[in-house]
This record gives C-alpha cells, sequence and structure tokens, in this order.
C-alpha cells in the first residue's frame, strides 16, 4: 500500500515535470507574422507597406494583357501557343482560356487586401514622438495604391468611363468571405478620385531633394490624376495635373543615352515618375525567355511606325538573326531580364495634355501640338516642328505618337478602347482570323473570372462570356 | 576442452554440495521440441532463490535445497515449464514453443495484448516471412503482407517510401500515411531529404525488428486519437534474452536489374517514322542513318542491368540474470532502377535493460543510423528528367563523343543540344543528353539519424506497471546539388551548387500505469497515462548560380565561387498533449470488452478549439469456449477456437503547420524588405474525424491447422478539410479558406485464410492467404450559398466527385481512328461520333469510322461536358497468396501479390511513347494509320501535333488501361544446417547456418502495357516513372 501510494506521487510529479504540456501546445508561428502581432511598430507598418508596392506587380499583366490584345505586338518566332488564345481574341473567363486576360482581377485585388490589412492596423501601432507625419506618408501611399489597384480593374473590366455602368467591386476593408456585388463605375470612381486626394493631402510637397520614384508620393500621384482624368473625360483637370508634373521639373524628358538607359535600369534617375523595383523576378520574359526564345515580338506596324532617326526605333526594338524582339526591358545589370516595371513617365504627361488641349470643348490646337513637339524634338534628331489644322488630327497624331513612345508600357489596347476605336493588325502581323477587333465588340470588356462567379452569387459576369 | 570444463564445473559443483548441508545438485539437459539444445535457459528452483543458466549444450546444472520439490524452466519464446525433481538427480526437460507469447500477442498502444482478447481489428505482421529479403527498408516489404494493408513501391526509386494506405484513403487533402510508432514512440517518417528521395522509415534496420503489427479500426487505434485516422503501425525492435551471448551475422549479396523495359524504337524504325511524321506535316526527310548505322539504346545509359547489391549485419545479444542486451551493426548498400540512385545506410542499435530490483526496470533503446542517398532529376516531362530524355533521344545518335572535352555527344560551340548527328536536326525541344547529365550533374544526400528511448518501469504491487519513458528523434539532413554548366540544367544558369541543412527535432516524454486484476473469471486491464510531443525543424539553404569554374561544383558550396547567391531558411514548431485511458474486461477469456479514450490537444488549432476526445468501444464473444460448444462433438472437434468482435470508434487526422492563423511572411519589394499576408487561417479549423465501424469473426479450424479471419469495416469521414473557393475580389492568398466540410466512406471486407495442408515429420505445406475489398465514396464537398458543389478537377486527368471513389480518371472517350484518313475519333457526352481533323486542328460530327468529309456545318468542339468517367485511379481490390513448404532442412517460400479494380492513365505511352515531335517513340507506333482502308489504334502521325493527336494533358480512353496484375512477389528458398552437425563439426563454435536464394518481383502477369502497373501516382498517372527492380539474392546467417 505504502509503495502504491509512492506511484501516485511519482506519476503526479511525472505529470508535473511535463507541465511544460500548456507551452507546448501554444505555438507562434516563426517563419511568419501571426495577423495578430504583424503590427506593433510604424517599422512593421512600413514593411507592410512595401509588401503592398510589391503587389503592384500586377501591372506586369496589365502590360501583357495591353500588347497581346492590341496592335503593337505579334507571336514571336519561339512561340509555342504563350498567350495565343489571348492574340487571338479567344479567351474566356476559364483558367484554361483566359489566364492571360483574368490574371490581373485576382492581383490588384490581393494588393488591395493587403493595403486594408495594413490601413486597419496603421491607428493602433504605437508610434514614437515625431513619427507622425512618416505615418501619415504612410497612409497616403496606401491609400493611393488601393486607388490604382480599383483604377487598373476599372481599366479592364468595366465598360469605357460612364459613371452610371457596371464597375467593379469595391472593396475597402479586409474580408475574406464577403461576397461583394459589383459597384457602378461612377462609385468606384469617386472612391478612387477621394483616395487619391486624400493620399496627396497627407504627404509633402515633392522636390528633386525628397522625390523618389519606387514609392508613390505628392508626384506621380498627380500624374495618375493627370491619367485618370483623361480616362473619364475631365480634359481641364488632366492639363492641370500634367501640368503641375511637368513644371515641377523633377523628372524632365531624357534625351540620348540617357533615355536608352531608361529600359536597361542603367541610370535610374530619368524621366520615369514612378517604377515597381525588382531585383529578382524577371519582366522582361514577359516578352523574351531569359534563354533567348522570343515569345511576344513588336508588331511589324509597331517597327515601321518609327521615322529615321527615332531613338526609339534602337531604344525598343532589337533584332537577332531576323527577328524582331522587344528591347524593353530585354538588357538587364541583374541578368535575366530582370528591369523595373516602369509605370509612368513623364512623357506621358506631355502626351496627356496634348490629347486634353485637344479635346477641350474649344480646342487649344496650339497647345497641344506645342507639347507633342516637346516630346518628339526630344525623340527625333533633327525634328521640324508640325502644326494641326484639327482636332481630330492633333488626336490622331497624339495616339499615334502613344503607341510609338508607350508602347509594351500597358497603354496601347486601353488607349484604343478608351477612343473607341477598333484594332487593326497588318497582315504580316497576324492571320485574317485575328486581324481586327471592331470597337463594338464585347471583348473590350474582359470577362470576369469565372473562379470569382462561382465563389460570388453577387457578383454578374459581362456580357458575351 | 569442452568436456574439461564441464568435467571441473562438475568437480567445483561436488565440492560445494560437500561443505554444503542439505542441498543436493541436480544435472541435466534442456532441449527444445525438436532435440536442439537451449542455451541460456533460467533454472529455477521453486520455493528458494536458486537459478541456474543452461550452457551452449543446454546442460545446466544447480544446487537446491532438500525442501525444494519443483524446478522451473524459463525461456523466452517458450512455455513455462516445471518439472518435479523427487528423487532425482538429473532431468532431461524438452520445452515447447510458446506460441502465445511470439505470434500471439498483439502490440496495442502503451502495452500488449493477448492475441485472444483482441476486440478491436489488428493484425500481426509476420516479420520472419521477409527477414532474409534484401530490402532497404521494412516499408517496401509490407505489401500484401496484412489484409486491409495496400503497399504501393511506385517506382524503383530505391530511396522513395512506399504509399501505405489502410483501409483506403481517409483524406482528400491531408495526411493519408499511417502513424509509425516503433517502440511505444512515433517516430519521424517521410520523404524529407532536400535534393533527393529519401526514407526516413530506412533508419530502422529491418533485421532489428521482432514484429510488426498493424492497428486498423476504430477501437485498435482509438489509443492513438487525433492521429489514428490512417491506421498505426507499432513495430517492435528485439531485445535481448537472458543466457549466454548469441552473436549471428545476417548477410546478403544480390544483383538488381531492371524487371521491365520499354519497348522502343531501333534507328533504322526511327528514321522510317520520324520522317513519316515529318513528311504528313509537308517537311522534308531529316532523319537518316549514318554509315556506321548507329542504334543507340538510350535506356542503357540509364537503367541498371545486375547492379550488385548487398546487406550485412551483426548482431549479439544476451543477457544476465538482471541485465539483457541486444546489439546490431549494420551495413546495406542498395541500389535503385535508374544508375544514380542509390542508398547506403549505416545502421546501429543498442537496446539494453536492466532490473534494478524486483520494482525496478530501466532501460534504453538507441538507434544511430547514417543514410546516404543519391538521386537524380526524376521529372516526367523535364528535359534533363532521366527516364523522360532516355524515352525520346534519338536512338541514331551516339551519347558520346571524341570530339567534345565532356567525352560526350554536346554541341559546339555551347548551345544547350546535343549534335545532330546523321540528322538534319536535333531531338527536338532539346532534351539533354542523358548520360552526360547522369554522369555530372550531382543529387545527393547524407542524413544523421538518432532515436533514443529511455524508460523506467516500476512495478511497486502484483498487477501494476508504471512506465516512464522520454524519447528523442533527431534526423539531420545535409544535402547537395550540383549541376554542370557545361550542358544540361545546368547550361542556362551556368552551372547550379546548391546545398540544404535541415533538422527535424522530436521529444515524446509518456508516463502510464498498465494494472490488471484478476478475481473469479472476471479479468481488467486498464492502462492511462500523458503523453507529450514537440517538434522543431529548422532548414537553410544555400544557392550559387553563375559558378566561376566547374571546379567549385564537386561536393559543396564554396564561398566565393558563384556570383548568383541565393539563401534560404525557416523554422517551426509543433506540439501534442494527450491524455488516455483503456480498461478491458473479461470473463472467463469469453466474453471482452474494451473501452477507451483519449484527449489530444494540438498546437495547430486555435485556442479553444485545441483539445478533442476521441472514444472507442469494442466487444467480442468466444462462443467456443462456451460449455455447450466444446461439449458439442461437432463444434468442439471442428471449430477449435472462434471469435465474433465488433467496434465502434471516432478517430481524428491530425492537420500540420498553423491553419487557424492567418500570417504574413516575408515579402520583399524588390530590394526592400517588406511583408504580405500569405495566409488566412480559419481559427474554426478542428480534426478531421473518422467514425469507424467493423465486425468481424476469427475461426480456428482443427485445433489450428485452418484458420479464417473475416473483417467488414466501414469508415465514415466527416470534417475533411476542403479549401473553399472565396470570391478573387478579397485578394486572399490561394483564393479560398480552409473548412471542415467535405465527407466521404470507405467500406470494405478483409479476409484471410491460413491453413497447414501437410505436417509431417519432414514435410509440411502452409498455405496463407488474404483479400481485401475496399470502396471508396465521396460523399460531400461544400456548398455555396446553398449549392452544393458536385465535383472539383484534381489535376489534369482526375475528378473529385460525389457519389464516386477519390481520383477517378476523368476525360474523352476515344473512338478509335478514321479508316479514311487517319484523324482520331471521339465520343461525345452525347453518344455522337465526332473526329479530330488534324489538319486544322477542328473537330467535327463524323456519320461513321471511315466518314472523310467535314461540312462546316459539323464542326464542333469538346469540351469539359465531354469528359466522362474512364475508370477509378485506386486498386479497389488487392491481396496475397503465400505457399510455404519445408523439406528436412530446406525450405521454400513463394509469395504471389494482385491488386487491381483500377485504370492507370498512361502519360509516359501518351506523351513520350506516342510523341509526335522529332523524337524516338515506343514500338506500338509502327501501327500507325498509314493508308485508307486500314483499321488501327494508332493515328495518322503527323509532326508537331503531338498535343492535338494524343490529347496531352487530357486523360483520353485510348491511354486508359486495366490496372490489374498478379505478381510472383518472392521466392525464397534456404536451406538449413543440421544444429547438431554442425556443433559437432566446429566443436561448438557455430551454432546455426542458414543459407538463401531468393527472387524478388521475378514476374508479373497483366495486361498493363508500361513497365509496371504499381508505377502509378494516387490518381492512378503513370508518368514516366523509374521501372520497377528484380532483385536476385543469396544470404546466409551464421550463429555463433
Amino acid at each position: 500500500m505504502k509503495l502504491r501510494n509512492n506511484l501516485v506521487i511519482l506519476l503526479c510529479g511525472a505529470l508535473l515535470a511535463s507541465a511544460g504540456c500548456k507551452r507546448a501546445l501554444d505555438q507562434q508561428p516563426n517563419a511568419t507574422f501571426s495577423d495578430a502581432n504583424a503590427f506593433r511598430t510604424l517599422n512593421e507598418i512600413q514593411l507592410g507597406v512595401n509588401g503592398a508596392f510589391g503587389r503592384y506587380s500586377a501591372y506586369a499583366n496589365h502590360m501583357y494583357v495591353s500588347a497581346l490584345l492590341s496592335d503593337e505586338a505579334k507571336l514571336g518566332a519561339s512561340n509555342s501557343g504563350q498567350g495565343a488564345l489571348t492574340y487571338r481574341f479567344q479567351y474566356g473567363a476559364d483558367g484554361t482560356t483566359g489566364g492571360d486576360v483574368t490574371g490581373a482581377y485576382y492581383g490588384w485585388y490581393s494588393l488591395i487586401d493587403q493595403v486594408n490589412r495594413v490601413l486597419a492596423q496603421i491607428d493602433k501601432v504605437a508610434i514614437n514622438p515625431g513619427e507622425e507625419p512618416r505615418r501619415e506618408v504612410l497612409r497616403g501611399q496606401l491609400l493611393g495604391l488601393r486607388a490604382l489597384g480599383h483604377f487598373h480593374l476599372l481599366e479592364m473590366y468595366a465598360d469605357r468611363y460612364d459613371p452610371a455602368k457596371t464597375g467593379v467591386p469595391l472593396i475597402l476593408t479586409s474580408c475574406a468571405t464577403c461576397q461583394p456585388a459589383r459597384n457602378t463605375m461612377g462609385q468606384v470612381m469617386a472612391q478612387i478620385d477621394l483616395d487619391l486626394s486624400t493620399a496627396k493631402s497627407l504627404m509633402p510637397a515633392a522636390t528633386a531633394a525628397n522625390f523618389t520614384d519606387t514609392v508613390l508620393n505628392a508626384l506621380n500621384i498627380t500624374g495618375y490624376q493627370a491619367r485618370i482624368a483623361l480616362y473619364k473625360r475631365d480634359y481641364q483637370s488632366a492639363i492641370n495635373f500634367a501640368t503641375t508634373v511637368i513644371n515641377s521639373n523633377i523628372r524632365p524628358l531624357a534625351t540620348g543615352t540617357n533615355f536608352r538607359n531608361i529600359w536597361t535600369d542603367a541610370n535610374k534617375n530619368q524621366e520615369v515618375l514612378f517604377r515597381r523595383l525588382y531585383t529578382t523576378s524577371t519582366i522582361g520574359g514577359l516578352w523574351t525567355t531569359t534563354g533567348g526564345d522570343i515569345y511576344i515580338a513588336p508588331s511589324d506596324k509597331l517597327v515601321a511606325s518609327y521615322a529615321a532617326g527615332d531613338i526609339r526605333l534602337q531604344a525598343y526594338i532589337g533584332n537577332t538573326g531576323g527577328n524582331n524582339y522587344v528591347n524593353k526591358f530585354y538588357t538587364s545589370g541583374l541578368g535575366g531580364r530582370i528591369n523595373d516595371i516602369k509605370a509612368m513617365r513623364i512623357a506621358e504627361m506631355y502626351l496627356i495634355r496634348a490629347e486634353a488641349y485637344a479635346k477641350l470643348g474649344t480646342p487649344d490646337l496650339v497647345n497641344g501640338a506645342a507639347d507633342l513637339n516637346t516630346l518628339r524634338a526630344a525623340r527625333i534628331s533633327g525634328y521640324t516642328p508640325v502644326t494641326y489644322a484639327t482636332a481630330a488630327d492633333l488626336i490622331a497624331a497624339v495616339l499615334d505618337e502613344r503607341f510609338k513612345e508607350l508602347a509594351f508600357e500597358g497603354f496601347r489596347w486601353f488607349d484604343l478602347k478608351r477612343n473607341n476605336l477598333p484594332v487593326q493588325r497588318l497582315a504580316s502581323d497576324a492571320n485574317a482570323a485575328w486581324q481586327s477587333l471592331p470597337a463594338n465588340s464585347f471583348r473590350w470588356i474582359l470577362p470576369i473570372p469565372r473562379d470569382e462567379i462561382i465563389a460570388n452569387p453577387n457578383t454578374t459576369q459581362n456580357p458575351g462570356y | 576442452m569442452r568436456k574439461l570444463f564441464t568435467l571441473l564445473a562438475a568437480l567445483v559443483l561436488l565440492l560445494g554440495q560437500v561443505f554444503a548441508q542439505g542441498n543436493r545438485t541436480i544435472n541435466g539437459k534442456v532441449t527444445d521440441d525438436k532435440g536442439n539444445p537451449l542455451a541460456g535457459v533460467t533454472v529455477t528452483a521453486v520455493g528458494s532463490d536458486k537459478r541456474a543458466i543452461s550452457d551452449e549444450a543446454g546442460s545446466f546444472s544447480i544446487t537446491v535445497p532438500e525442501k525444494v520439490k519443483q524446478l522451473r524452466f524459463s525461456y523466452v519464446g517458450f512455455v513455462l515449464q516445471d518439472v518435479v525433481i523427487t528423487g532425482k538427480t538429473s532431468v532431461s526437460v524438452k520445452l515447447t514453443t510458446d506460441e502465445t507469447s511470439l505470434s500471439e500477442v498483439v502490440v496495442v498502444g502503451y502495452g500488449v495484448q493477448q492475441k485472444k482478447a483482441v476486440t478491436g481489428s489488428a493484425s500481426k505482421v509476420d516479420v520472419k516471412k521477409f527477414a532474409n529479403l534484401m530490402t532497404p527498408s521494412v516499408d517496401k516489404q509490407l505489401a500484401g503482407r496484412a489484409p486491409g494493408v495496400q503497399v504501393t513501391n511506385s517506382s524503383g526509386i530505391v530511396n522513395a517510401p512506399a504509399r501505405i494506405r489502410i483501409r483506403g484513403y481517409n483524406s482528400l487533402n491531408q495526411a493519408n500515411d499511417p502513424l509509425i510508432v516503433v517502440d511505444g514512440i512515433p517516430i519521424i517518417a517521410g520523404n524529407l531529404a532536400a535534393t533527393t528521395n529519401s526514407n526516413a522509415i530506412g533508419d530502422i534496420n529491418p533485421a532489428d525488428i521482432e514484429s510488426i503489427d498493424v492497428l486498423k479500426d476504430g477501437s485498435a487505434t482509438a489509443i492513438y486519437g487525433s492521429r489514428a485516422a490512417a491506421g498505426v503501425i507499432m513495430i517492435t525492435t528485439k531485445k535481448g534474452a537472458k543466457g549466454s551471448a548469441k552473436v549471428t551475422y545476417d548477410g546478403y549479396i544480390g544483383w538488381n536489374s531492371v524487371a521491365k523495359r520499354w519497348d522502343l524504337l531501333n534507328a533504322q524504325e526511327f528514321v522510317t517514322i520520324s520522317n513519316e511524321k515529318l513528311a504528313n506535316a509537308g517537311q522534308a526527310p531529316r532523319a537518316f542513318m549514318d554509315a556506321a548505322g548507329t542504334n543507340t539504346d538510350w535506356q542503357k545509359t540509364v537503367l541498371v542491368d545486375n547492379a550488385m547489391v548487398h546487406n550485412h549485419t551483426l548482431s549479439f545479444q544476451g543477457g544476465t540474470n538482471k541485465t539483457t542486451y541486444y546489439m546490431s551493426l549494420n551495413y546495406s548498400q542498395q541500389q535503385g532502377s535508374i544508375m544514380s540512385n542509390w542508398n547506403k545506410a549505416y545502421r546501429v542499435r543498442v537496446n539494453l535493460e536492466h532490473e534494478a530490483n524486483k520494482y525496478i526496470k530501466i532501460g534504453n533503446n538507441i538507434t544511430l543510423s547514417r543514410q546516404e542517398d543519391t538521386d537524380q532529376n526524376t521529372g516526367s516531362n523535364s528535359l534533363g528528367g532521366a527516364i523522360a530524355s532516355a524515352l525520346r533521344l534519338l536512338p541514331n545518335v551516339s551519347p558520346y563523343s571524341s570530339t567534345h572535352p565532356s567525352g560526350f555527344n554536346i554541341r559546339q560551340p555551347a548551345a544547350n543540344a546535343m549534335e545532330n548527328g546523321p540528322n538534319l536536326q536535333g531531338v527536338d525541344d532539346n532534351y539533354f543528353n542523358v548520360a552526360f547529365v547522369l554522369a555530372n550533374n550531382k543529387y545527393y544526400s547524407d542524413k544523421y539519424r538518432i532515436i533514443n528511448n529511455a524508460f523506467v518501469e516500476v512495478s511497486p504491487v502484483k498487477g501494476l506497471k508504471y512506465r516512464s519513458q522520454f524519447s528523442v528523434d533527431m534526423l539531420n539532413d545535409y544535402s547537395f546539388q550540383s549541376w554542370d554548366p557545361r550542358h544540361g540544367d545546368g547550361y542556362s544558369g551556368n552551372g547550379l551548387v546548391y546545398n540544404a541543412n535541415q533538422n527535424f527535432f522530436r521529444y515524446v516524454f509518456q508516463n502510464y500505469i498498465n494494472y490488471n486484476k484478476s478475481f473469479n473469471n472476471h479479468n481488467f486491464y486498464l492502462t492511462a497515462g500523458h503523453e507529450i510531443q514537440n517538434s522543431k525543424t529548422k532548414w537553410v539553404t544555400a544557392t550559387g548560380q553563375n559558378v566561376s569554374d566547374m571546379f567549385f561544383i564537386k561536393e559543396n558550396v564554396i564561398s566565393g565561387s558563384a556570383s548568383t547567391q541565393t539563401i534560404g531558411g525557416s523554422y517551426s514548431k509543433a506540439g501534442f498533449e494527450s491524455f488516455f485511458a483503456r480498461l478491458n474486461y473479461d470473463f472467463a477469456s469469453k466474453y471482452f470488452l474494451q473501452a477507451s479514450v483519449r484527449r489530444d490537444g494540438q498546437s495547430s488549432l486555435a485556442p479553444d478549439k485545441r483539445y478533442g476526445t476521441f472514444p472507442g468501444f469494442s466487444a467480442g464473444w468466444r462462443p467456443s469456449e462456451e460449455s455447450f460448444w466444446k461439449n458439442n462433438p461437432f463444434l468442439g472437434k471442428w471449430f477449435t477456437d472462434v471469435k465474433i468482435k465488433a467496434s465502434y470508434a471516432t478517430v481524428g487526422n491530425t492537420l500540420g503547420g498553423l491553419p487557424y492563423l492567418s500570417t504574413f511572411g516575408a515579402a520583399a519589394y524588390g530590394n526592400v524588405n517588406g511583408i504580405a499576408v500569405n495566409a488566412i487561417g480559419n481559427p474554426a479549423l478542428q480534426w478531421e474525424t473518422s467514425k469507424k465501424y467493423d465486425v468481424g469473426l476469427d475461426l480456428s479450424l482443427r485445433g489450428g491447422k485452418y484458420t479464417l479471419a473475416i473483417d467488414y469495416f466501414l469508415n465514415d469521414v466527416d470534417n475533411l478539410v476542403f479549401a473553399v473557393p472565396t470570391p478573387l475580389s478579397a485578394g486572399i492568398p490561394g483564393n479560398s479558406i480552409q473548412q471542415n466540410i467535405a465527407t466521404l466512406q470507405n467500406k470494405g471486407i478483409e479476409i484471410t485464410v491460413g491453413a497447414n495442408l501437410i505436417n509431417q515429420k519432414d514435410f509440411t505445406w502452409s498455405v496463407d492467404a488474404n483479400f481485401t475489398k475496399v470502396r471508396n465514396e465521396i460523399k460531400s464537398l461544400y456548398d455555396i450559398n446553398g449549392a452544393q458543389t458536385q465535383f472539383v478537377t484534381s489535376g489534369n486527368y482526375n475528378l473529385i466527385k460525389v457519389g464516386e471513389p477519390m481520383n477517378i480518371i476523368y476525360g474523352y472517350q476515344s473512338a478509335g481512328v478514321n479508316s479514311a484518313n487517319g484523324n482520331p475519333m471521339y465520343y461525345k457526352a452525347d453518344g455522337r461520333l465526332v473526329q479530330h481533323n488534324i489538319a486544322n486542328n477542328t473537330f467535327y460530327y463524323a456519320t461513321g469510322k471511315d466518314d472523310n468529309t467535314f461540312p462546316a456545318a459539323n464542326a464542333t468542339t469538346m469540351t469539359f461536358n465531354d469528359r466522362v468517367k474512364l475508370g477509378e485511379g485506386i486498386p479497389t481490390w488487392f491481396g496475397a497468396i503465400t505457399n510455404s513448404f519445408g523439406y528436412k532442412g530446406f525450405s521454400l517460400e513463394i509469395m504471389l501479390r494482385y491488386s487491381g479494380g483500377n485504370k492507370i492513365m498512361n502519360t509516359t505511352r501518351q506523351e513520350a511513347l506516342m510523341s509526335q515531335s522529332f523524337h524516338n517513340n515506343g514500338r506500338e507506333i509502327l501501327n500507325r494509320w498509314t493508308a485508307p482502308g486500314q483499321i488501327t489504334e494508332v493515328p495518322r502521325l503527323v509532326w508537331g501535333q503531338g498535343n492535338n493527336i494524343n490529347q496531352n494533358n487530357l486523360a483520353i480512353s485510348r491511354f486508359v488501361e486495366d490496372g490489374d496484375y498478379l505478381r510472383l512477389q518472392n521466392v525464397v528458398l534456404s536451406y538449413n544446417f543440421d544444429r547438431n552437425k554442425l556443433q559437432r563439426f566446429t566443436n561448438g563454435y557455430i551454432q546455426s547456418v542458414r543459407v538463401f536464394a531468393q527472387g524478388q518481383n521475378l514476374h508479373t502477369w497483366t495486361k498493363y502495357s508500361g513497365t509496371d502497373p504499381d508505377n502509378i501516382s494516387t490518381g492512378g498517372v503513370d508518368a514516366s516513372v523509374a521501372p520497377q527492380i528484380r532483385t536476385i539474392s543469396f544470404g546466409l546467417n551464421v550463429g555463433f
């Protein structure tokens, strides 16, 4: 009996020894932050903001889709199906046929989700005295990114801008299981405008000294306001915003070697207003693999559009073994076609302002032509300025210049869509079956991904899919 | 010498007797039932503390007080025997083998049970049956050994763990692997090395294993609670026995060859076929024979033929009155079917037990193991994949070259391709020269393992035992990989070196009691205790690309030798805490009841969901113990032992990681550090739960001459974790949230039959057979706003569909080949015949199998909705039949194994053997359609149209084949030298000698056209995996 008592004591002792059990079960992740303790300091908010900027990588898809769907690209010599269905306007809502055009839908919403998650914590972190301005700048960057995400979604998955038409779901708080309906384009746009103006109000005025093109700041947000004003046909605002950016003279037009170096990241202080920084993953690989396989090539139409003496011909188009390739993002000091996405350049501001002048109620053909001439003079050696007799001529010239200047930067197809113009490819670029996309085709509004339709009964598919 | 010793001993004893008044000496000899002397038998004088141990001749001598009337003879594995010594000075004792202690005890969780008392379902694997087979690890030998246990060695990769499924697949996307418990401790298992296949179970030397018990039903496994859903495999290692030391050497040497190769085109056939492919695509011929008539069999550069393998174990066991030990040393070298794939193991075990006093026993079991593994690129479509390239490389091109400095055929100047040889082009897709790749790329892993298990057992009063054991399991993997910059995978990155160091650490601390109490035929047996387990996993990797010189890619990453450098690493922890109890009751060995409960806590679940309770119940009745049965002349004579049993339990399947938490992970923005949300958790997550039902009947006829066991089982699995889709607009990682939502069911029957057909003095013949049939059915998946989801796709070929078993193969129904034009034909879902016009890649409705018209109005498409079920990917029935013969010293064992009910999607055939690119092919392609009117199953060849003609990445019935087979798994012939003669000839130094000749995987009867019907994934897909191995080996056991 005595022994039995001893045994009971022993057993209890052993259980006590293993009283670490509670701790054994209380395991926190060591390689990741758990949601609950991710944000305790402003530095961690900064990390979250950086993570959000990382998700601007969805813009790579924007560039890819614009090239595949427009007349600036053709399938390359080594293409074995990459982007082919999209190029042939045979895309659908399904991942098997529409992966190229539906990928950005999740991409932008994952940016928005990251923003909303960090925004939800930004006022909860303990900050040191004097850190408030930095916090407000970070808040501004988050709001700016959220606006850009919503804007790019509208560009892809909604019609030409009309406030009454169906837009995309406006997501302002993080919610994994919500099933949001689509807001109108006007509702989404109102939030975009609010987010951008709030963002700018939280940021110090841009100066040459404080300007950084890898993050959002007062200057490039103004640039986006110009782009968006043009998108929603608010031409006077577009002129005003573009003028602010141009007059700041922080990133003037580049010429010569400096211009060519923009595309190799050899000289990062030229022209670019906003870039998505890359140091490991390939961007140029969208067009040409690291091994040199050309999947997507510049169209003959694009190559032929450059006049002799146009620096862009060399800077944008390369040739190997008789095959043209996209020289933008091709060469990289980091190897592997690792290159930053140039999401906004000063050249676009001249083009926005020129187009806006031409589209004003009373077109201003002189100032519009002046912007176009300024840009061309920087690109074409021995350029002689031209004048335009009608607004239509000027608009056509601006669009042609955008085609040449902004090729493979994610503009062409959206420019055609914005201006209600068809895609018209050359016979040497495409089979007859996919040489054109009429302006009235349902395909200008890209399909909402099938996975969204399945998981969200409250959403609607775009017509035709 | 020996005689002299005995004489001296007798003299000493005699003297002792003179001085010890009132004592007397008894001499004698102990033998087994065949008359062989038994050494190490403990002889106790009943009623005194006098003891003696028999020597190697079985002789003993014991001095006992006069009052002692009986001697007790005890020896592990033999029935305890008491012998009356009144009036005797010498006795000779024949001990009989104790079936109960060796084979009739089942190791259950935290204890053992008499087999007759087991009311759950557990199978004992007869370890002796495969103890002498050449094998890298024990898991590979379990196939066919127990009913309900489906074991698939899905390739000839020697270090890949076998896939073990107990009573079917119980989870859709969590682990389906059984819990492996060694000497009471759940050990780390799996394929864990960073750069090679590896098998953590291989750290247990198969020769060290005393017994394996497989716990299958709910009641047997419920004591393992939340970790029991996939069954439990209990491995018990050998212990020493009291008595003089026994030294044993087991050595095997063998030769591994590929059991079946692919039947590929020779060079001349390749030229014909390739040029026909090209001609049909409007291209001029590009394939030619060279003057030398080069005819390369690329399989010879990859697959092994008569590769030598060997395995040596030296073991020592024995013990004194207080201490027993078992110790073994092992070296094993095994070879897979691909030349670069081998495994070397160096294993040491020491099992030690010591009785400190009559209350306390202490002990320690330790395993030290090192495994070296090498491997290769096994990608089924990789350009450097060993099999993928061997099947496609051109047979009229030589692997070697006298002009390239490497000695291999590589294009100069540098381009990542082979020379064309006599052809006008190289192999399409630029498959790498596999001979170069295997010779120069390296995949190597070096692993060290320590499993130590220290315990103390306290037995304070009769029937009560308290055991406390602490175990540490540590596995360290140091892996290395290098890719040669000159050619192959390493070319584009200008060489690659990679090191990974992984450390897996786990401790388990168990404290439990076993208590039994019997009175008036009522027997109680109680087990209760507590267990805690803690695991840590950490790893670090370093990768260098753009290597400065080939010199630096030999053995390890070298500082500063590569200009592109990447590091990686992570760290994770997990914990379990459990309380458990089990009560067994039986009345007169007639009526049995068992109840058990386990309460588990798991760190991967949210704090308020962390604990779960898993109860189990079972009951049994042995009518054969009833007097009416025994007294009935018919029942009593024929049905010697009959047991009817039933059980029910709820058990769980654990979740890995921390799936309840939403987390942010490192997410750099360019070269700027950042964090971003990388997982969305579900705090409501819990275990997947299995409700397991089992009813069974165990019969023993004619005193055990015939045995029969039948079990019917039903397993309702619910709360299956499934990633339920969330709207993409939520923007969360993976676009889904894991929920406990899906349900499935497994039900089936297991039958085991045994018969000792002939049991004569010189000749014995027995048969053992088992059969299992399992039906798996998905009961439900998930719903979105009330709309039930009926199916989800799983990869390219499989569908998870409500009402069907997991992983049905799903695709187009082929309708042969159009005899007019050679186009492949299909049936649409509505049964209408269509032909796939390869010329314009369009489907047309066809009026018959010779319709050569393509009116635009008949154009149609084949869509997802035209896919139909083409078969089940998982075998539904399987088993084995073993015949054992004995004739004098010879014994012969023949094991046949069978499996079937499944279909195999043969993508090796679809993508490689029938490739329409400038690749080599299988000989089936010679049956291609060539002329109108020809009836064949192989469509017209068109170069570059493989994706269209063969529908790559989609199942079509043309490539879906029957998976049924019967295999001559093992034949083992052995000869046991006569023990007495042996001892006489060797003066007693050698106690026993056995020699073996064995063959494994000798023949397979199957309609399957691939290399082996076991070469399948869990979805039933055969994707260019390494062929199976055939082993012929010879062995020697010597006991000293």
